[in-house]
């Protein structure tokens, strides 16, 4: 029979030997990334599912012809969330003189096109509190960030308990990661509905939604990693 | 070295799948390993109870070892997860920085010495790890090293600096 790890009866840690350890031993399978990662977009799928089931898909999506906006956005969210969720999940196998994957820089990089772009128009274009609040729609905000959020807490949940199977060496760095990664994916998930294509919109919300994401899952997540 | 990581990966392998035989004789070259590893790291009447510590701990995360990798890299991040830990604990006691103490702790050399530094060599470009090998581990002088990679002098200096630099790097990047 196929046991997960399991600890040695540490009740006397005076009678401590490696004969103990040995006649502990059980078969174990090898944690593999993959399982974490399908896991990972698994929740993001059924939060995605659950989303539009219940507030509906956009319209040019449902009926097939995408906004070239919505494909963007759609695309950098994933690139992120994936990237980010490789290297946090990778970090359940702990290794000394390896490199990790660091594609998550890049694609956080590609994503910041969106932050970047609401600050441009932020700067250039937007000359009055009514201005602002037609283009960023407090109301329609809130519920992107609610909903974005949520799914992030159940793919970040999934995440975390995944990865205490595992043996995370930098539960800070980890915590970091699985909180971006969950937050991009949940965005992704959430973005099935959103209807807004104003990247002054998507530079702000989002990013305060994934941001709030990598920040809670450095707060939340870290403690819950160590062993 | 690679050779023993390899004995040591294939009796992980067989404890992984259950092998008792194999697990005992996998703890015993642990335990010595970690006790060198912590020999120099922390007073001699701790060591001990830390190497026990990590015994345990390689016990109950077997299942994080991915046989397709090198054993000690593996448990060196263990024992040096649980040796922070075991700063971490101290220090809190005593009141004082664990920072300050991390940066006062000597280099990895016993891990770069343990580990497989052909492992390393090859995650480095291949000009950089011939220099090295060439000049740090057969001997050669700077002069002798060029003539024999047609690097110029100056090269081969920069290239033993930026590989060696880059190998200290992927020890640390745990």
């Amino acid at each position: 029979m196929v046991k997960d790890t399991s600890a040695p009866d540490g009740s006397d840690a005076d009678r401590f030997n490696i004969d103990a350890l040995v006649d502990d031993l059980m078969p174990v399978r090898q944690i593999r990334l993959r399982e974490g990662m399908v896991i990972a977009l698994a929740m993001m799928a059924v939060c995605a599912l659950a989303i539009g089931l219940r507030l509906g898909v956009r319209g040019d999506l449902a009926n097939g012809v995408p906004h070239w906006m919505f494909l963007l956005r759609s695309a950098a969210l994933l690139a992120l969330g994936t990237a980010a969720a490789v290297a946090a999940l990778s970090a359940s196998t702990p290794l000394v003189g390896s490199e990790r994957p660091g594609g998550w820089r890049w694609a956080l990089a590609v994503a910041a096109v969106f932050p970047l772009g609401a600050g441009f128009v932020w700067l250039a274009d937007i000359r009055s509190v009514d201005q602002a609040r037609r283009l960023l729609d407090p109301q329609y905000g809130q519920q992107c960030l609610q909903m974005s959020m949520l799914c992030a807490v159940a793919i970040g949940l999934a995440m975390t308990a995944w990865l205490r199977r595992g043996a995370p060496v930098s539960p800070e760095r980890t915590g970091w990661l699985v909180g971006l990664a969950a937050g991009a994916l949940g965005a992704a998930a959430y973005s099935i509905s959103c209807s807004e294509n104003a990247v002054v919109y998507i530079g702000t919300w989002y990013t305060v939604a994934i941001g709030g994401c990598a920040i809670g899952g450095r707060v939340v997540v870290t403690p819950l990693l160590r062993w | 070295m690679a050779s023993q990581d390899d004995t040591l990966r294939q009796l992980m392998l067989a404890a992984q799948a259950g092998d008792q035989h194999a697990y005992a004789r996998l703890l015993h070259e642990c335990q010595a390993w970690l006790t060198r590893y912590f020999t120099r790291r922390i007073p001699p009447s701790q060591i001990d109870d830390l190497v026990q510590d990590t015994l345990i701990s390689v016990h109950r995360k077997r299942a994080s070892y991915d046989g397709a990798r090198a054993f000690l890299p593996w448990l060196a991040a263990i024992g040096r997860y649980r040796w922070i830990d075991h700063l971490r604990k101290v220090y809190r006691a005593n009141e004082t920085g664990l920072d300050d103490a991390l940066h006062a702790a000597p280099q990895d050399d016993i891990v770069v010495d343990s580990l497989s530094i052909d492992a390393l060599l090859q995650q480095i470009p291949a000009p950089q790890a011939e220099v090295i090998r060439l000049v740090k581990i057969a001997g050669y002088s700077i002069a002798e090293a060029a003539t024999r990679t047609g690097q110029s002098e100056s090269l081969v200096k920069v290239n033993i600096h930026r590989g060696i630099r880059r190998m200290s790097a992927l020890i640390e990047e745990v």
